[in-house]
Order: structure tokens, then C-alpha cells, then sequence
């Protein structure tokens, strides 16, 4: 009868050995199962056992050749630098020049204004209602200001802004971000929806929201204080309470919060709200690692020293756009 | 490309790699991608995590080939630069509500001696989500926040903003309904009863 349980027992002996020690210590542990081969012999199959291989030069011969054809490629393209950096210089101008010709030109048809900020920017809309956005780096708002005059308030968004909806129960003010559509009366809320991330987000500060997202047939009412998550690929959602600060909207602090989050987001992140790239090889074998904390969003070297010290690496930024 | 030679005490083949020899380095993979295997197996009882780890693990060796001290064995080097990752999987596992559920599917099949043997811990996790995933949302939702988050239902009936009499109902409905797909599959239906008591 002994033998009851077993694998149950035996997964509880492990959890409490594994509660009581820290990470240097069961690394000490592991270490001694491998060096004494104390862990039963398994065959890893043939197929398997060429297919990873495969996997793994591709990755690590190619890139090498990669790398090498860049610098190369970089070395002779001086030129193409130059007219890039005059691009760049004329960008805003660009962006200012065409959105006052757009919407002198264009009566009559829809006019769609586009505000863009681009990595490193930050700039706050006002809407034709009063509704205020506040939007962070690398994100896309849009709206048409012939439906804003009549009544219908409605606006496409995606990557991250802090929305404040002047009250209007009579008039619904919509916001269309991917597979979610956010439904306002009066309110102020976060959303958090970048193509390159599993979740969008929705954190509600005051107010009601409706969440209506593709694939899901019921609504979602959010509460005050109440965060949905939607999980783009299952199609899920899952609301969570917080103590009416979020993570979410640390950024309206000018600080980036993390909480256990893998340090290649972390990166990410810190990349996009400063506008600079770092070089991945500093930080790659540590991408997948944990990182909790809270770091500055205007002062870089701040942040590089946080992170180096943490991990003990060196980051450099590539450059600066 | 320079040839590789297995020497007793490595010396060749480490100097090899620190070379960039691709050669050297499919050497060191052959002899020990079946040995990391099994010991990450161990740990993660998953054959994709497992291979998961492999890749990274290597990949890691090459781009780190110039630190390998010679005095220091390419068997502790390989542990060395997997570490975190083997912990972590390890971990993962060990809090893992499925692999609980898992290990007592295990112990059942076990104890009742039954003729079919035993599937493995990934085919078991796939089966559970299909199950899962052909509930309703609403009670796909409940049953997960209370199996695999271990909330109460007061909670979910605050969380989802829900009476707790529909927390309840819709559980024992959810769950009523995953008996119903599942009836054929008797560990699942032994899951599902253990769901029920609690």
C-alpha cells in the first residue's frame, strides 16, 4: 500500500525542499545530480536530436554571417547615413506640413487626422469634444473630426495612452484599438495595445467602461480601479482588481514599473519610451531573466547603471534616434 | 575548416571551439546533448521545455566559447551557463497546478493497475486544455481563476463582478459540463470528481 500516492508524496517532498532554499543553493543541489549523473538515462531520439541541432546552427552560424555582411554593409554607406539623418531632421516638419494641408484639402470627403509620436516622444491630444489623450512613445491615434462634429465619437488607437473622456452619456466616445473595442461614457482609463505584445490592456481609473473584444461574445464592464486583460491569441479575458495604481500607467509618473517581467522587455520598453536601441549582445544570455523594479523615464544613464549593476553587464546604445 | 579531435582531457576539442571551429562545437553537442537531456528532462518532466532548454543552452555555449577556462571541465562550464534557466524550469514545475494534477492521474493509473499505460506529462496538458477550451467562456473563465489560481469563489464573484450564488453555479455547471465531453476519458472524469469535493 506503500506505494499509494507515490508521485503526489513525492512532488509535496520536493515543493517543501525546493520552498527551503534559495537559488545558489538548489543550483548546488542540480549540480551535484549532473556531475553524479544522479537522474534517470533517457534517450533523446535521433530526429529530435538532428531537428534541434539544425535549429541551433541556423541560429547561431547564421547571425554570425549576418553580423558580418552588416558591418560591412555599414562601412560603405556613409551617403545613405547622411540622407537619413536629413530625413529624420525633416520628419517633424513633414508630419506638421502634411496634416495642415490635409485638412485644408480635403472637404467634403472623411477627414482622418493622425497623430503619431514616435519612439522617445510624448505629447498629449485634445480631441474635438474636450477628451484628452495622453499618448506614450510609439503610438497612433486617429479620428475623423467630421464624425466628432456630428455626435459620433469615435477613435483608432494602438500602443499606450492615458484616456480622459469628457462626460457625455448621450454620446458614446469609442475607442477601436486590434481586436478590442473600448466603450466610454465618462471616464478616465489606460489602454495598452502594441502589435509585438500578447495582451492588450484596459485599466479603468474612474468611470465605466465596456470592453467588447473579438472572439468573446459577452461584454465586459470594467469598475473603477479594475484592469481586463485580453489575451489575443486564446481569446481571453481575465479582469483583475488592483489598489487603483497600475503598472499600467507608471508612465503618467515618468517612471517604467516592472514586475517580474523578462529582461527583453524590460529592454524593450525602456528602448521605446527613451528612443535608443541597445546593443542585444550585451544583454542576450540574460533575456529571459526576471527583473522587478522601478527605473526612471528621464534619465537614461540612471538606467543603464540600474540594469548593469543587476545583471553585471555593460549596455551600450547603438544610437540615438 | 579545421578538423576536431576528441582528446581524453578535452584540451583539443575545448581549443577548438574557443577557435570558432563548427566542427568542435557539433563534437561537444553529440556527446552531450543526450546526457543535458535527460537531466533537464528530470527536472522538467516535458520533452518541449526540455528541447527548449537544450537549444538555449547551446546556443549560450557558442556564444560564450571564449570564457571556458581550460582547468574547468566543459561538464561544469555547460552547467554553469544553464543554470538559471534549470532552476527556473525546475520551479515552474514543481508550482504547476496541472503537474499536481498530473502526478495524482499518475498515482491513480497506478494503484488501479489499469492495461493502458500512462501518457506523459505534455499529451496530459494538451488533453486538459482542449477540455478546458470547449467550455463556454463565462465558465472556462470560473473554473480556471478556481482550479488553477486557487481563488475562492467570493473572490471570483468580486473579481468578475458576479453574485456568488453564479460563481457557484456556473462552476458546478462548468464543471458538470467537462464530465459530460470527458465521460469516455476516465482520468479526466477522475479530476473532475476530485473538483467537485473540493
Amino acid at each position: 500500500m506503500e506505494k499509494k500516492y507515490s508521485n503526489f508524496d513525492k512532488l509535496e517532498r520536493e515543493r517543501r525542499r525546493a520552498a527551503e532554499m534559495n537559488d545558489e543553493e538548489l543550483a548546488q543541489l542540480l549540480q551535484q545530480e549532473w556531475e553524479n549523473n544522479d537522474f534517470p538515462e533517457l534517450i533523446l531520439p535521433a530526429d529530435d536530436k538532428e531537428q534541434l541541432y539544425a535549429d541551433i546552427s541556423s541560429k547561431i552560424f547564421d547571425n554570425e554571417e549576418n553580423n558580418y555582411l552588416h558591418s560591412v554593409h555599414e562601412r560603405k554607406s556613409l551617403l545613405w547615413k547622411m540622407v537619413k539623418y536629413a530625413a529624420i531632421l525633416l520628419m517633424p516638419l513633414l508630419a506638421v506640413a502634411s496634416f495642415y494641408l490635409y485638412e485644408k484639402s480635403n472637404h467634403g470627403t472623411e477627414q482622418m487626422i493622425v497623430v503619431q509620436t514616435d519612439r522617445g516622444e510624448r505629447i498629449t491630444v485634445t480631441l474635438p469634444d474636450g477628451s484628452e489623450v495622453y499618448l506614450n512613445s510609439a503610438s497612433v491615434l486617429s479620428y475623423s473630426s467630421e464624425s466628432f462634429s456630428e455626435g459620433k465619437r469615435e477613435v483608432k488607437f494602438e500602443g499606450e495612452a492615458f484616456f480622459t473622456v469628457t462626460s457625455d452619456p448621450t454620446h458614446p466616445f469609442l475607442v477601436k484599438t486590434g481586436e478590442v473595442n473600448v466603450n466610454v461614457i465618462g471616464t478616465e482609463f489606460n489602454v495598452f495595445s502594441r502589435k509585438n505584445v500578447e495582451d492588450i490592456s484596459v485599466f479603468l481609473r474612474k468611470g465605466t467602461v465596456e470592453i467588447h473584444c473579438e472572439g468573446v461574445a459577452d461584454v465586459i464592464k470594467l469598475k473603477p480601479s479594475q484592469k481586463a486583460i485580453f489575451d489575443k491569441q486564446n481569446k481571453e479575458i481575465e479582469i483583475i482588481n488592483t489598489d487603483n495604481y497600475d503598472n499600467d500607467i507608471s508612465w503618467l509618473n515618468n517612471e517604467l514599473v516592472f514586475n517580474n517581467e523578462p529582461l527583453e522587455e524590460v529592454i524593450n520598453k525602456i528602448e521605446i519610451s527613451y528612443g535608443v536601441d541597445f546593443d542585444t549582445q550585451n544583454y542576450s544570455h540574460f533575456s529571459k531573466d526576471r527583473f522587478t523594479g522601478t527605473v526612471p523615464m528621464d534619465d537614461l544613464s540612471k538606467v543603464i547603471d540600474i540594469i548593469e549593476d543587476v545583471y553585471e553587464i555593460k549596455l551600450t546604445v547603438k544610437n540615438k534616434k | 575548416m579545421k578538423e576536431c579531435i576528441i582528446d581524453s582531457d578535452h584540451k583539443e576539442l575545448i581549443s577548438g571551439l574557443k577557435k570558432g571551429s563548427q566542427n568542435c562545437f557539433k563534437l561537444i553537442y553529440d556527446m552531450y546533448a543526450n546526457r543535458l537531456y535527460s537531466f533537464v528532462y528530470n527536472l522538467t518532466k516535458s520533452k518541449e521545455d526540455s528541447l527548449d532548454i537544450l537549444q538555449e543552452v547551446f546556443e549560450r555555449l557558442w556564444d560564450n566559447r571564449k570564457k571556458i577556462s581550460d582547468e574547468k571541465s566543459l561538464e561544469s562550464f555547460l552547467f554553469v551557463i544553464g543554470k538559471n534557466l534549470f532552476i527556473s524550469a525546475y520551479r515552474k514545475r514543481l508550482s504547476s497546478q496541472k503537474y499536481e494534477d498530473y502526478t495524482e492521474y499518475i498515482d491513480r493509473q497506478e494503484e488501479y493497475k489499469t492495461a493502458s499505460s500512462a501518457i506523459e506529462y505534455d499529451e496530459f496538458k494538451k488533453i486538459l486544455n482542449i477540455a478546458l477550451n470547449s467550455l463556454p467562456f463565462r465558465q472556462r473563465q470560473i473554473v480556471w481563476l478556481s482550479k488553477y489560481k486557487g481563488l475562492k469563489n467570493s473572490k471570483i464573484a468580486e473579481t468578475l463582478n458576479l453574485s456568488e450564488q453564479t460563481v457557484k453555479n456556473q462552476l458546478s455547471l462548468g464543471l458538470k459540463t467537462l464530465r459530460d465531453v470527458l465521460g469516455e476519458t476516465y482520468f479526466l472524469f477522475f479530476i473532475i470528481s476530485h473538483l467537485l469535493i473540493q
